[in-house]
């Protein structure tokens, strides 16, 4: 444990002196409950203010990330209180905030048009200081859907919250992982439901070659991988999932040429088809990495026969449908393997 | 230290010596008094100010509450005849987070601007690769193209988008779209009601900034120069080392509703590498700010003389919906040096800057110019 410095106690005792609510016992929970209150001080004013005497430290036209990040980092960055590193502990308060809004403590600023924005906020730093903590606090608050209803699909022209939430989120934490994995499918589970909320068919795109990676993630149990299972469920059990396969193949297409920088009018590109063959490429490692051979590999190939039918419609990506059919031979093989295996 | 009425004040000596941050001010505060940008009356608050507090500022983050406490907006006055067209430079993402695209015919395109946001996510997720890399290549691919997916979600093929204000010539090729601002925006500091001041640069098409934004369409790094010249030192470092993007927003200001200033060392500005040198040293001064040129603090004998700037309250975007114009300029160097509080003491680029910016005066001579009633 680091000894705390005649500075550090200093700052702690001033900052307890700040808490309102009670009189922290401990330098952990001084730490805690200080940027509990300061937190939601800022939340209901907006005033960078509410962190003082640490408010210094939220220089003019920085960005607040990166000026709480600061904040914690200068200030507290060595410290160890009671077994728990500071950068912990802060996560920690940051969790208390937000399912303090969650649970309808904060009826008021629930309301507020802005909260979306702020939650997102924490969230990143919650990300970026403790991506475990993050990826928790996330994949609970995706499922709190009785607030997140009224947060995400039903705001209007705002960015759906999933959407924001994912924008947050680190690119690559680790790049197979539970946690990371829960996340990303509690995100496509919502998503599935609401293609058409502005940025949910685009992130369906970015996340699906990392939520078919997680596909590897061997779940020690010989039963249907869950995540295959959703996979049938968005694209062949609900109403419209023909469109939604349809509208993402067009999806890909879009971005590749946007990518490739393809013209008007003119037909893709080689650039863009090479664009979406390593997007195929991508998609059809992250599914042989598979390390179970169980009923999942049957269930997807299922799915992407229903993905595979619905890219033979669009006449512009040829080598798309190569591939699809590729990998529904291979998914089919090994369902076949794994039928032979079980008898 | 020194006692005043049993208390102890602290000197503008203690006040140098705490840390470098405190000596650019002060060498900035003597130049703006020289050319008569800070008044004697703004000095004098200054002092007051200054021996009111417990002990003088020892870190950046403190220095930055004490200047909370000094007056804004109190340089001269510039009184153009006619309205400003200025640029703010942001990262794109905060600019995409509270600005709405719009289609040809200026309504709100919603979700155009979502998708420009999920691809402007994926590009700054991405690694700029280490130039030692002989595998480099797909790396630096993947980079050009989402970057072209950014520009292609601002400017799609299929529509013929117009800006919302006549453009300088030289910004022809810059990669703009309208855009529009709906609500307050506290990430870009457009807001109705604030003390907050707001730093723009003009577009002054015999200034070298409207060609560079054009320029940054066809650069590595599309972001940089404008950065450099702008003097934006808070921008290029981030916790997550994502990719630094950035962007602009352009907007005629209406100089016959809004009062724009000359910056002076107290309007909330970088605490590392604002500059208020510019003006003749015992001569007349220029009416608008200039930037401080990072890129040329450790160049030999280059020019820190960077692009024109102002300051003006932060009630610019009082009338919802605001039409503005918005561009998209590019990635920052991973590189890219900034200043932080977090880092204590001065590396060798704040120490030449501090040396450019001294004008040859030693410390007795600026203390005493800051200490000293003259005009």
């Amino acid at each position: 444990m680091t000894a705390l410095t005649p500075t550090d106690t200093l700052l702690l005792d001033r900052l307890a002196a700040i808490v309102e609510d009670r009189v922290p016992s401990t330098h952990r929970e001084c730490l805690s409950a200080w940027t509990v209150s300061a937190v939601k001080r800022w939340l209901m004013t907006f005033d960078t203010r509410s962190f003082a005497p640490l408010d210094g430290h939220f220089l003019n036209d920085r960005e607040f990330v990166h000026s709480f990040l600061n904040m914690v980092e200068k200030n507290f960055g060595h410290l160890t209180l009671n077994g728990a590193g500071a950068k912990k502990i802060v996560a920690e308060a940051l969790v208390i905030v937000i399912d303090d809004i969650m649970r309808e403590k904060w009826v008021e600023f629930r309301r507020s048009a802005s909260l979306p924005t702020y939650i997102s906020l924490l969230f990143e730093l919650l990300f970026l200081m403790d991506p475990p903590t993050g990826f928790a606090a996330g994949t609970r608050a995706l499922q709190w859907e009785h607030v997140l209803g009224r947060l995400s699909f039903e705001a209007g022209s705002d960015t759906p919250f999933p959407v924001r939430l994912y924008r947050v989120s680190p690119a690559a934490y680790p790049e197979v992982g539970s946690q990371p994995a829960a996340f990303r499918e509690a995100l496509m589970r919502l998503c599935v439901r609401n293609p058409e909320a502005p940025g949910v068919l685009s992130m369906i795109r970015a996340l699906f070659i990392p939520f078919m990676r997680d596909l590897a993630v061997d779940t020690g149990e010989s039963q249907i991988h869950p995540q295959a299972l959703f996979l049938r469920e968005a694209f062949m059990t609900f109403g419209s999932a023909n469109e939604l396969a349809e509208n993402l193949n067009q999806n890909w297409i879009d971005e590749a040429r946007d990518q490739a920088g393809d013209m008007e009018g003119y037909e893709l590109s080689d650039e863009s088809i090479a664009i979406l063959n390593d997007w195929a490429r991508q998609l059809s490692e992250a599914l042989t990495t598979r390390t179970q051979a169980d009923h999942s590999v049957q269930v997807l190939a299922e799915t992407l026969d229903v993905l595979g039918l619905a890219i033979a419609e669009v006449p512009a990506a040829p080598e798309m449908i190569t591939w699809l059919r590729g990998t529904r031979s291979m998914l089919q093989e090994y369902a076949s393997e794994y039928r032979r295996n079980a008898a | 230290m020194f006692s005043f009425l049993g208390l102890r004040v602290p000197t503008l000596e203690e006040f140098w010596d705490m840390c470098w941050e405190n000596q650019c001010l002060l060498m900035n505060l003597a130049s703006q008094i020289d050319v008569g940008v800070v008044s004697d009356a703004l000095r004098r608050d200054f002092l007051d100010k200054l021996k009111a507090l417990a002990s003088s500022p020892a870190t950046g983050s403190d220095l930055w509450s004490f200047l909370r406490s000094l007056p804004n907006l109190a340089g001269p006055e510039i009184t153009p005849d006619r309205e400003i067209r200025v640029i703010r430079v942001a990262p794109m993402r905060a600019l995409l987070e509270h600005l709405t695209l719009t289609n040809e015919k200026g309504e709100p395109d919603i979700q155009r601007t979502e998708d420009a946001k999920g691809a402007l996510r994926e590009l700054s997720k991405l690694r700029y690769p280490d130039h030692r890399d002989p595998d480099r290549g797909p790396a630096l691919e993947a980079l050009r193209r989402q970057e072209r997916s950014v520009r292609a979600k601002l400017r799609p093929r299929n529509l013929q988008l117009q800006p919302t204000l006549s453009l300088p010539v030289a910004m022809q090729d810059a990669v703009v779209a309208p855009a529009v601002l709906t609500k307050d925006s506290i990430a870009l500091k457009m807001r109705e009601a604030s003390t907050e001041t707001v730093f723009l640069a003009p577009l002054v098409e015999a200034c070298d900034l409207p060609a560079r934004l054009s320029a940054a369409r066809t650069e590595e790094f599309g972001g940089q120069r404008i950065r450099d010249m702008l003097g934006l030192d808070h921008l290029g470092h981030v916790w997550n080392a994502s990719l630094t993007v950035l962007g602009f927003i352009a907007f005629a200001l209406d100089t016959s509703v809004y009062r724009a200033y000359r910056p002076t060392v107290f309007d909330e500005t970088s605490l590392g590498r604002f500059m208020g040198r510019y003006g003749a040293r015992n001569g007349t001064r220029g009416a608008y700010g200039r930037t401080a040129d990072l890129s040329a603090i450790l160049t030999p004998n280059a020019s820190l003389v960077g692009a024109r700037e102002f300051v003006t309250e932060n009630k610019t975007f009082s009338n919802f919906p605001v039409r503005l114009t918005v561009g998209y300029l590019g990635i920052l160097h991973p590189d890219s040096k900034a200043y932080d509080d977090v880092n204590s003491g001065a590396d060798a680029s704040d120490t030449a800057f501090l040396d450019a910016i001294r004008c040859g005066r030693d410390r007795s001579e600026i203390l005493g110019k800051i200490g000293n009633a003259t005009a």
